[in-house]
């Protein structure tokens, strides 16, 4: 499905990838993990197609297309989707108000009709039950007042009305409690089908005690350094960071 | 005032002096003297540091060029609005009771006579040249429909020079709804100088709402000025699209207590289209209250100008004012001067304002396109969310959509 060759993207002249390989196929799912400041957020970035980063070097091929020549909102009608690790608030525009405008935009690029105001709210109306969100927050101004929790399920709520190939979910489980986090989760599984995939960056293993990753990638200092299974996620959980660090360190040093 | 520019006022006076009524010749021409012996404002004046009118004016606007027509091919009809009211024509600057067609006829007078007092050039301008007056009066125990003014222009034939005159009573509780649009045909320039003066007595409302879509060659300077009794309300909408120089002044002067006035505005601004809003209040008695927002979206080439002041007085105790000026800017040509001016005497009153020049927010503009919007789209969602907030208080649900089409269409294409 997405095929990232040895990617290096720059951020104000600072070297923040330093050359990631990753292949996800259909069906799979894939933890990253890796400190702060390692650059998970800046691959999703990277990805979603945001602007001011200078790709330096590499490739990504999404589907047959080289997605780094796509817009953001290309790439999203193609079906990629990121869930913000911090989502912005938007004044005066609504979940549902946006929403509709995007979900006939990806429809149209698919060569299907608009959805009209009912079946939309039809849609609306099931995907919710899937997070468990609630209309009237759906029609306020987006993230405004919203709690960390309910920030994090609309975003879920989003990628289960788009219905993406590719989710990309940046620290979806950060700052959200237990039943928040059970929640996310259960709306992630429920999606997952043998078509998409998803990459879930992640600082702890605790989400991964909810969705299953197939492999589990370690990011440090703009590279995967380490990849393995869900074993690889408590290892990490057991010994921190620490060990990681120390051994990429020692190798740059030689 | 330059000498070219004396004569060229003078002859159009000397031209009109047959219409004029003659018992009211020698307040018009102490008007006139008014006119003559000040100069149009510029730059070194405070109040129009960032809207040289003089300077506009001698660039765009010649009065020796401008002429009286009386005849056009305007069809006035086809532009009211579909809805039951007082439809009220002005042509050039003058209003037209038998083109008008008037439901109440009760409320709409003309008055040929001029004797208002002045208090600037432009005040004067239009105190010596206006050809009538009309006066909207409603008396209590009357529900008057809604009032729709058309000032309509054409420039077909040679430059214009209109001075609308309205007057407009409130009497105690009643409730006034007007609204008002221009239209122009021909691309001689106009310029037009509008004086409105609005009493809104005891217990009385007034709404004003305005929509300035002028043509580029269209200069307007907009005198309102409002005088409340005890525990009336005013509220003026003004909506600005375009036009070459647009300057409205609003002064509301608080006269008792429990008065309340909004001011909402929103400028959506190109080209080289300049907009500039002064505003006062003044809150002279207890318990007393102003609101006011004002938006803008300025692309291109464009120019905002807002100024809003508020005088509380020693005697305008619990006083609530508010005051607030939004600005979007988003081109490097454009330019944007805000400014609040607060004066207060008085000591046990509330008060905030802020005014703001920003961009638009490229953080929420990625979000929306990570959604599958595109990037136009997007911008106009934004956009046109920041902007609704100034239409929430029209009276009149087709003004808001109407309003919200425009935006749409400037926005979107
Ligand atoms: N806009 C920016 N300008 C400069 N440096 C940045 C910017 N954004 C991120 N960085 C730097 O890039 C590195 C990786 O950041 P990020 O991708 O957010 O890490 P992570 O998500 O793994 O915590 C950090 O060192 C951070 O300081
Ligand atoms: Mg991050």
């Amino acid at each position: 499905m997405i095929s990232i060759k040895n990617l290096h993207a720059k951020i104000e002249g600072k070297k923040i990838l330093k050359g990631i390989n990753l292949e996800v196929k259909p069906g799979e799912v894939h933890a990253i993990m890796g400190p702060n400041g390692s650059g998970k957020s800046t691959l999703a970035s990277v990805l979603t197609g945001r602007d001011g980063y200078e790709i330096t070097d590499g490739s990504v091929i999404f589907e047959n297309k080289n997605l780094l020549d796509l817009d953001t909102e290309e790439r999203a009608r193609e079906g990629i989707f990121l869930a913000f690790q911090y989502p912005v608030e938007i004044p005066g525009v609504s979940t549902t108000n946006f929403l509709k405008t995007a979900l006939n935009q990806i429809r149209q690029h698919r060569g299907e009709k608009n959805l009209d105001a009912v079946s939309f709210l039809k849609l609306v109306k099931s995907k919710m039950k899937l997070v468990d969100i609630d209309q009237s927050l759906l029609s306020r101004s987006l993230n405004e007042g919203f709690s960390g929790g309910e920030k994090k399920r609309n975003e879920i709520f989003q990628m289960a009305m788009l219905e993406p190939k590719l989710s990309i979910l940046d620290e979806t489980d950060s700052g959200l409690d237990i039943d928040a986090l059970r929640i996310v989760a259960n709306g992630v599984n429920s999606l997952k089908s043998k078509d998409n995939a998803s990459i879930l960056i992640t600082h702890y293993q605790r989400l991964l005690d909810y969705i299953m990753p197939d492999f589990v990638h370690v990011l440090f200092d703009g590279k995967i350094v380490k990849t393995g299974n869900k074993s690889l996620a408590l290892e990490l959980e057991e010994k921190g960071y620490d060990w990681i660090k120390v051994k990429h360190s020692s190798l740059e040093t030689i | 005032m330059e000498t070219s520019v004396v004569n060229g006022i003078r002859d159009v006076f000397n031209n009109n002096e047959a219409n004029y009524q003659s018992s009211s010749l020698a307040h018009r021409k102490s008007a006139l003297d008014f006119v003559l012996s000040h100069n149009f404002p510029d730059r070194k004046d405070e109040e129009y540091k960032y809207t040289p009118v003089n300077q506009i004016l001698k660039k765009n606007f010649n009065f020796k060029n401008t002429i009286t027509s009386k005849t056009t091919d305007f069809d006035f009809e086809d532009y009211f609005y579909q809805l039951e009211g007082n439809h009220l024509v002005f042509f050039n600057g003058s209003y037209q009771p038998f083109q008008s067609k008037i439901y109440n006829e009760i409320c709409c007078h003309l008055e040929k006579k001029s004797n208002q007092s002045f208090h600037d050039i432009f005040d004067a301008l239009n105190v010596a040249f206006y050809e009538n007056s009309l006066k909207i009066e409603v008396n209590k125990n009357y529900r008057s429909q809604p009032f729709f003014i058309y000032y309509f222009y054409d420039s077909q034939q040679g430059q214009i020079f209109g001075n609308p005159n309205i007057q407009i009573v409130g009497h105690p509780d009643t409730r006034i709804e007007i609204l008002e649009n221009t239209i122009s045909k021909g691309t001689y320039p106009v310029f037009i100088n509008k004086k409105v003066s609005v009493h809104v007595k005891t217990n009385a409302e007034i709404n004003i709402t305005k929509i300035q879509n002028y043509k580029k060659h269209v200069y307007q300077i907009y005198n309102l000025e409002v005088n409340q009794d005890t525990q009336s309300k005013f509220n003026s909408n003004v909506y600005s699209f375009a036009g070459g120089l647009i300057r409205n002044n609003l002064k509301i002067n608080q006269m008792g207590e429990n008065c309340e006035s909004h001011m909402h505005g929103l400028y959506l601004i190109t080209g080289h289209t300049h907009v500039d809003n002064h505003t006062a209040v003044n809150h002279t008695h207890p318990h007393s209250y102003s609101n006011e927002l004002y938006k803008g979206i300025v692309d291109e080439s464009a120019r905002a100008v807002f100024n809003g002041k508020i005088f509380v007085r020693p005697e305008a105790q619990k006083t609530n004012a508010f005051q607030s000026n939004q600005n979007i800017n988003l081109s490097d040509e454009a330019s944007i001067y805000t400014k609040p001016q607060l004066e207060i005497w008085a000591d046990d009153v509330k008060c905030s304002h802020g005014c703001t020049v920003g961009q638009l927010d490229e953080e929420a503009l990625f979000y929306l396109r990570s959604r599958g919007i595109g990037k136009n789209q997007a911008k106009a969602l934004i956009l046109i969310a920041f902007s609704e907030q100034s239409l929430e208080h029209i009276p009149f649900e087709f003004v808001k959509k109407e309003i919200d089409t425009l935006i749409r269409k400037r926005l979107i294409g």
